[in-house]
């Protein structure tokens, strides 16, 4: 499966300024879209763009070199980004003299959410609509709010239309705030309701779309309900807690896991004091953050206590961040290197709490954390520089696992050595450059690392470890869902083994796992 | 026997209490919320009370309550204060913070009536010349607002286009309205881009002038609006910097059409190149001189762009933008100021911001820049702020044509005023009361010159506005001598009162008034209740 490359670009012109073509096809039919926004953008202001004519084509003629990220955006299709920033993707590096052709970036018919907001009397109501989307992100399920750049709307007669979706599994709300506590008027008040009608989380229904499908006649119907006001301090032991500001939200208990935010609470104070209004009658959590940063070391502290509001207010409900009753943690990370400030982050596998701390220059640090099963990420951020190669905690091997901390607590061992950089391209099936597709390399079910190939199809990762490896690319499956343990199980079979020793590996040419053949198994996911 | 008597002995303490209830307490103040234009009330409004914004050193204390089925509501026991007042229900026009200033304890026990206006909804739908429905695009609402005696469209309303290519308008005031569709400004650059598409009115006009005007009623539901956009030509503009290096600048579509950000990328030879409709632009921004001593410099020029353009050249500006005049007193006396000198006022008729003053020296000479592209985008007035109540304005002269009163354009080049002041001003003072005999301090007061026809705009006329200090009382000065019509309306905005065509509709209600030199008049002015003069207003707008 290893192949060599020959891309498309041709320095012709060594001081001429690059230039980019490409077509935008529609990922469900294969045909050019025409009058698409095609957007490249850079780390200088400001960006540029085209749309695409009658074939489908785009063409930037002249652009100062750089990175660009590409992005391709019509009306009735889901936008697509390729090379996004951060730790899963890299622009496109285009330098002077580069003519870069035959880029392709597909759309995907895009699914509407047509409907109506209505009072219990059937009269319509405009207000605020919130949306999430049941994602998988770092091997778990998870529940996403979608934040557009315009916030979703019902508007003046009640009616919304909410477009550009992805297919999948979304939850919709219709969210009435007030800014006083509503307890004072004499009669009950509207309140957030989830589709169809509820006004808890545990009863809001889930709306299906699949690809290119859209729901149309959603009746949400908002309910009145009594409403009340939940109030307490967080306090600590702490002597650093003084200086920092906690931060109280309100969370639907057994809801959703983990739980999307409901409600940040108001009138914060550095004493402490919190008061969340409007709550209606349910189950809940209040959950307390705070972060410390004293003398380099950051610190989080999580507190939380499960309520119930029923027909009153809820007074003292009070949380104690306190890291003194949990286990006492040590540690000793060796190979630091003079890169980036390193950490170590500990996630709580249930919850998904992540309680975080920086490694001091001598390689030490502490931690102070309630007992449970933890996962633990150790590295600079961007995970590019250095790595880790081994985590050992109490002599056990746990790098990519799941492990117990109980009370008594332990030792951490971490070796950090320098990355390698693997390099590679990934191809279709009928054997040209795949914008976009991920690129993950794991090693028994657990991802070590993931890219998105940039609009020429190539990639880069940077590996620490040495070994053998099982490496895949799949054509249009977001980079989160491909790092789902029993996902890269199945795909096991159709990946390449990637060997990496004391020096770098050869550049990779990966053929993509077509969407049609990923979407089988992400069905199946649990 | 005994029996009996105990029972009626215990029942007596009863029949005392039932007799002789406690008072019930009286309520710090009282209202009603009515449908403005049915007039029928409105229940499960809700009224909130709220610390004035400018007093705002504690998260607002608020209170609320609602209307109960007649649509009345009452608030007990609020504690001595000012507060604002405002009543909001769904389906009606949400009217803001504008509600009455009201103080604890209260001067009356008058009750607040809230007339809330129903929302009219304007529904439709927007694509472009090719039926694509344009992502991102908008449509808003354009009304007639009312500036420094002079009236401009503003949008007043905005909605975006829906996935589906749909919109819905709501929140709709009565009144007359341009309708538009805008599409999305992307901020990027379009090297190969041959058209854009333009604000579009409806029904299909790419301006506003030839645009038809849409008369809305209150609670009016309209459908079936279809608008596409429109698109227009681009030229290529090419050009170079002149004797300047390092230039950044932007291109501003005069009169504010185009909401792009049009800023082209300099090479480092200084060439550039830019795609624009055509129409005039001003060009704004800055560059280092290329010879020495290499200083900071502005670019400040304009353009029109009429067709593909290939050395438009790029310099450091040379226009002052520098206005400079003269007050004299009639017959050429010396001003003699007595430390009370006059600041000389610009004052533009589309923005309430854009009013810049020039302080008068003691030999009568003032002078300065402006910066504000108001300023010169729209017309403007000139006139004097006068702290000697003795002096009024006889004329102002710029560029040796008469601007007495009258709007007129500013070019970028600035110019020269005269002013001449005459001695022996009038003045008018007095008090504004409500129809029940009440001071109104929430009212403007207008005066205006009936001397010239009636029909001219360059009629003298003074507006003032009564503030929460003022307690009904206003005072007029340095009106030139004359007879006059004076009136005063509640809860008007200062643009609408000093609109000619608003304050002359009232002319035949309004006070008559003749001024003689140097003397004060003293007036009592029952205000035009807001209900009396909105529909006035509405035909305006």
């Amino acid at each position: 499966m290893r192949i060599l490359l020959t891309l498309s670009i041709t320095a012709a012109f060594a001081l001429a300024q690059p230039s980019v073509e490409g077509i935008v096809l529609n990922a469900a039919t294969g045909l050019p879209v025409s009058k698409a926004a095609v957007l490249i953008s850079w780390s200088g202001a400001p960006d540029f763009r085209d749309t695409t004519d009658v074939d489908g084509r785009f063409v930037f003629p002249a652009i100062p070199p750089g990175e660009y990220v590409f992005s391709a955006e019509r009306s009735g299709y889901v936008k697509t980004t390729i090379g996004l920033y951060g730790v899963a993707g890299h622009g496109t590096l285009i330098r002077t003299g580069d003519r870069l052709s035959g880029i392709v970036i597909k759309l995907h018919p895009e699914a509407i959410l047509t409907g109506v907001v209505v009072t219990p009397d059937g009269k319509p109501l405009s207000c605020k609509l919130r949306l999430w989307r049941v994602a998988v992100r770092s091997g778990r399920r998870n529940i996403e709010e979608q934040h557009p750049p315009l916030p979703y709307t019902a508007d003046a007669d009640g009616s919304f239309v909410i477009g550009g979706l992805p297919p999948g599994r979304y939850y919709l709300a219709a969210e009435l705030d007030f800014d006083f506590p509503i307890q004072q008027l004499k009669h009950q008040e509207l309140a957030t309701t989830y589709y169809p009608d509820g006004t808890e989380f545990g009863k809001a229904k889930p709306i299906d779309i699949h690809a290119g499908e859209s729901r149309r006649d959603l009746r949400l119907v908002v309910q009145k309900t009594a409403m009340y006001t939940v109030s307490g301090t967080g306090s600590s032991p702490i002597p650093e807690f003084k200086e920092a500001r906690p931060r109280f939200h309100l969370y639907g208990k057994e809801a959703w896991d983990p739980y999307p935010s409901l409600k940040l609470a108001r009138d914060l104070n550095i004493s402490g004091k919190y008061q969340i209004r409007n709550v209606p009658p349910g189950d809940y959590l209040v959950r307390g953050f705070v972060e410390t940063n004293v003398r380099g070391q950051r610190r989080v502290f999580l507190a939380q206590k499960e309520i119930q509001v029923k027909n009153r207010n809820l007074t003292g409900v009070d949380l104690t961040f306190d890291h003194q009753r949990g286990a006492k943690l040590t540690g000793l990370a060796r190979g630091l290197g003079n890169t980036e400030p390193m950490f170590v982050s500990l996630s709580h596998t249930r919850t998904g709490i992540r309680t975080a701390t920086d490694i001091a220059p001598n390689g030490k640090f502490e931690m102070e954390i309630p007992p449970g099963n933890y996962t633990l990420f150790a590295g600079d951020g961007n995970r590019t520089e250095r790595a880790a190669t081994s985590i050992f905690f109490e002599g056990k091997d746990i790098i990519d696992r799941s492990f117990p901390i109980t009370a008594k607590g332990g030792a951490f061992q971490i070796e950090f050595a320098k990355t390698k950089k693997v390099t590679g391209v990934v191809l279709s099936n009928s054997g040209k450059p795949l914008a976009g597709a991920t690129v993950v390399v794991w090693r028994n079910d657990a991802a070590l690392a993931t890219a998105n190939a940039d609009s020429l199809g190539r990639f880069t990762l940077h590996i620490a470890r040495v070994g053998a490896f099982r490496m895949a690319a799949w054509e249009d499956v977001d980079s989160q869902t491909a790092i789902f343990p029993s996902f890269l199980r199945a795909f096991a079979s159709q990946s390449v083994e990637l060997k990496i020793e004391s020096g770098e590996p050869p550049s990779q040419g990966l053929r993509a796992i077509p969407r049609s053949a990923a979407e089988l198994v992400i069905g199946k996911l649990p | 026997m005994t029996l009996r008597l105990v029972l009626v002995l215990m029942m007596v303490p009863v029949f005392w209490a039932q007799s002789s209830p406690r008072p019930k307490p009286r309520p710090t103040f009282q209202g009603k919320v009515v449908n403005a234009a049915t007039g029928q009330p409105i229940p499960e409004a809700t009224i909130v009370l709220a610390v004035p914004p400018e007093r705002h050193t504690s998260p607002p204390p608020t209170r609320v309550t609602n209307t109960d089925a007649k649509g009345r509501f009452a608030l007990w026991a609020v504690p001595t204060g000012a507060y604002l007042i405002t009543a909001s229900r769904r389906g009606f026009v949400d009217m803001g913070a504008t509600g009455p200033y009201i103080k604890v304890p209260s001067e009356s026990n008058e009750e607040i009536v809230f007339r809330l206006v129903p929302q009219a909804i304007i529904r439709g739908t927007v694509e472009d010349e090719d039926g694509v429905i344009p992502t991102g695009a908008s449509v808003n609402l354009r009304r007639r607002e009312f500036h420094n005696g002079g009236s401009h469209y503003k949008a007043t309303n905005e909605a975006r286009v829906r996935a589906d290519g749909t919109f819905v308008l709501g929140g709709i005031l009565p009144g007359h309205y341009y309708l538009a569709a805008s599409s999305a400004p992307t901020g990027a650059i379009e090297p190969r881009q041959e058209r854009t598409t333009i604000d579009t009115f409806f029904p299909d006009e790419s301006d506003q002038a030839s645009a038809r005007l849409i008369e809305i009623a209150a609670g009016q539901e309209l459908n079936g609006i279809t608008i596409r956009l429109k698109s227009e030509r681009l030229y290529s503009v090419r050009g170079h910097l002149s004797e300047i290096e390092k230039g950044s600048f932007q291109f501003f579509p005069r009169g504010g059409a185009s909401p792009n950000q049009l800023r082209p990328i300099v090479n480092s030879n200084g060439s550039f190149e830019i795609r624009l409709r055509t129409g005039d632009y001003l060009i704004v921004g800055s560059a280092t001189q290329k010879s020495p001593p290499k200083s900071t410099v502005s670019i400040y020029q304009t353009v029109t762009v009429r067709g593909d353009m290939e050395t438009l050249a790029i310099h450091a500006t040379d226009t002052t933008r520098t206005i400079r005049g003269t007050v004299r007193t009639e017959p050429g006396q010396n001003p003699g100021w007595n430390g009370s000198q006059p600041i000389f006022l610009l004052s533009s008729m589309i923005s309430d911001w854009s009013n810049q003053g020039y302080g008068v020296n003691e030999d009568g000479s003032f002078q300065g820049d402006y910066m504000s592209h108001s300023l010169v985008d729209g017309e403007v007035r000139a006139g004097l702020y006068l702290p000697n109540p003795e002096l009024y304005v006889k004329s102002i002269r710029f560029n040796g044509s008469d601007v007495t009163h009258q709007p007129f354009r500013l070019p970028y080049e600035g110019g020269e005023f005269d002013v001449s002041l005459a001695s022996s001003a009038a003045g008018v003072s007095g008090v504004v009361q409500t129809a029940k005999g009440r001071r109104d301090k929430a009212s403007c007061v207008t005066i205006w010159s009936t001397n010239e026809p009636v029909d001219g705009s360059s009629a003298f006329s003074a507006t003032v506005p009564l503030g929460e200090e003022a307690k009904g009382s206003f005072q007029l000065e340095n009106l030139p001598p004359g007879e006059y019509r004076i009136n005063a309306w509640a809860e008007v905005g200062l643009g609408l009162a000093s609109y000619p065509e608003f304050f002359k509709a009232f002319g035949s209600t309004a006070i008559r008034l003749t001024l003689k030199s140097g003397t004060q008049a003293t007036v009592t002015l029952t205000a035009i209740p807001s209900h009396a003069w909105e529909s006035q207003a509405w035909k305006l707008r």
